[in-house]
């Protein structure tokens, strides 16, 4: 079963992710702030499939935990969910190691394509390593 | 480490120019005022002595061309004083004249010459002086009048640049606080229409979105406010109640946000005490002052709300257990569209209109708003003042 961690600090936001992401038969570990997960993606390397890190939370922003997750050689796929639609904001997250930005206000069918799309793609890829 | 492609360079001087063109722009152009105004008060300082030493020099000439008409037109030695055809011109004789000889006589009065007036060198100084005082003084006035004008410009410049990034600012905060909770919503009636719930299931989810509706009815509310009272202010309508029930009231309808447990109500004054205030104002308050505690009292908020009155005011105070704030920093965050630094409240969803807002409503009430708190970590406390009712 393929596990996917999720950040997000909006209570029902993170919520309906889980329920939704348990429902197609995948794993969810949820964190409300970013330090927690790098401990926990640090204590258990590959364990996850998926990132979702939410841009704005509390503390540490996912930008930056995405930095961080690149810099201790985590190259696991990392989806960045933030209400910021500028350009800039997206460019910036992709050029950092993103591998896919989904703008809110988003239509959870959207969201499960796009974290299936990319679990299938880190499959092939682990496959051909 | 390697050096960046030409494209990366020229786009990144692109974009410096772009950043800080308008001030390399306005730079340039105080820097050329400011040396145009030097060079002309330098051209005007170097004509007045010009002019001085032309006018010396005519006075030579014309005492030259009257020495040689005396000489050679013969007749009697002249008279010693002024000459009477020349205002500028004199007749002494050479122990007299000092170093001020224009021409001598030899060699027919070799014991005379022809010196300047003494009132007229006086003259040529005076005007001199007067030229240059006129000139230093101009000039000086043009590049003080250039250097106020400058800095007048740059501050104008820079307020209008910090208003327009605040205002960025604060539009990008309402855009996240907008779609933040309708993302919550939408998500959350696109799973009912998906998957079936049990009623325990649904109701924690119920309460999680109502929440989101509050914080979305509480923008629009501060919004409107805020939009009106920049117009000069709504007009409120203030009329006498017990702020006691009103508080109570008020705290059962936000008993769905946070367990009883966290949530502390004690009253020091009876139900009886009335104030005069616009209720509709002092729930805004409330509300904002309520979804600070919740924003920034820590992953367990402890929240105690009590009630108070002292001379002639009753006080409402909400004291939370979270982050706090430096002393310094009391009074920054009611200012509008200002939230503590970033760093202090990253991430943290607000658009730092909320408190400003509350604090002018409590003042056109004849009341106040204030926080404190002991330091970073400690909690804050904010407290709304309001007038009793004669």
């Amino acid at each position: 079963m393929h596990r996917v961690v999720l950040v997000e600090d909006e209570a029902l936001i993170s919520t309906m992710i889980r329920l939704n992401l348990e429902q197609e038969g995948l794993a969810v570990e949820s964190f409300c702030e970013a330090e927690s997960m790098l401990t926990w993606a640090e204590a258990q390397p590959g364990a996850a499939q998926l990132f979702l890190l939410d841009i704005m939370l509390p503390g540490m922003s996912g930008v930056d935990a995405l930095v961080e997750l690149r810099r201790r050689g985590i190259g696991t796929p990392v989806m960045m969910l933030t209400a910021r639609a500028e350009v800039e904001s997206k460019v910036e997250a992709l050029d950092l190691g993103a591998d896919d930005y989904l703008p809110k206000p988003f239509n959870v069918r959207e969201l499960l394509a796009r974290v299936n799309a990319l679990l299938r793609r880190a499959g092939a890829e682990g496959a051909k390593e | 480490m390697a050096a960046l492609p030409r494209r990366i360079r020229v786009n990144s001087f692109w974009r410096w120019l772009k950043r800080h063109g308008n001030t390399l722009l306005f730079t340039i152009s105080v820097v050329t005022l400011a040396v145009l105004v030097s060079w002309w008060a330098l051209f005007l300082y170097r004509t007045i002595k010009q002019e001085r030493v032309m006018r010396y020099e005519s006075m030579r000439i014309s005492a030259s061309a009257l020495a040689y008409a005396l000489v050679h037109t013969g007749g009697s030695a002249p008279l010693l004083g002024p000459v009477a055809t020349d205002e500028r011109l004199a007749i002494a004789t050479r122990a007299q004249a000092g170093p001020h000889t224009l021409a001598g006589l030899a060699p027919l009065w070799p014991d005379l010459c022809i010196v300047a007036r003494p009132e007229y060198l006086q003259q040529l100084k005076e005007d001199y002086e007067a030229k240059k005082a006129m000139v230093l003084g101009e000039s000086g006035f043009m590049l003080i009048a250039v250097v106020i004008s400058a800095f007048m410009l740059h501050r104008v410049t820079w307020l209008e640049r910090r208003s327009y990034r605040e205002m960025r600012q604060f539009w990008s905060r309402v855009t996240h606080e907008l779609k933040t909770p309708i993302t919550g919503i939408k998500a959350f009636l696109q799973t009912l229409q998906s998957r079936e719930f049990s009623r325990a299931e649904l109701m924690p989810l119920l309460g999680l979105a109502l929440r989101e509706v509050e914080r979305q009815e509480m923008l629009a509310e501060n919004l409107l406010v805020g939009q009106r009272l920049e117009r000069g202010g709504p007009g409120l309508t203030t009329r006498v109640f017990a702020p006691g029930p009103f508080l109570r009231e008020f705290l059962e309808g936000h008993r769905i946000f946070l367990p009883d447990s966290n949530i502390g109500y004690s009253a020091e004054c009876p139900d009886s005490l009335q104030v005069r205030a616009d209720p509709d104002a002092v729930r805004v308050i409330l509300e904002n002052l309520a979804d600070n505690a919740l924003k920034y009292g820590g992953a367990d908020p402890q929240i105690r709300w009590a009630l108070r009155s002292t001379g002639g005011k009753v006080e409402i105070s909400v004291t939370d257990s979270g982050m706090g704030f430096t002393p310094g920093q009391g009074e920054e965050m009611f200012e509008a569209y200002q939230r503590l630094s970033e760093h202090h409240t990253s991430g943290r969803h607000g658009t730092g209109m909320g408190l400003y807002i509350s604090r002018q409503l409590a003042r056109r009430m004849g009341g106040n708003l204030t926080a404190s708190s002991t330091g970073p970590g400690q909690g804050a406390t904010f407290t709304l003042t309001l007038r009793v009712a004669e």
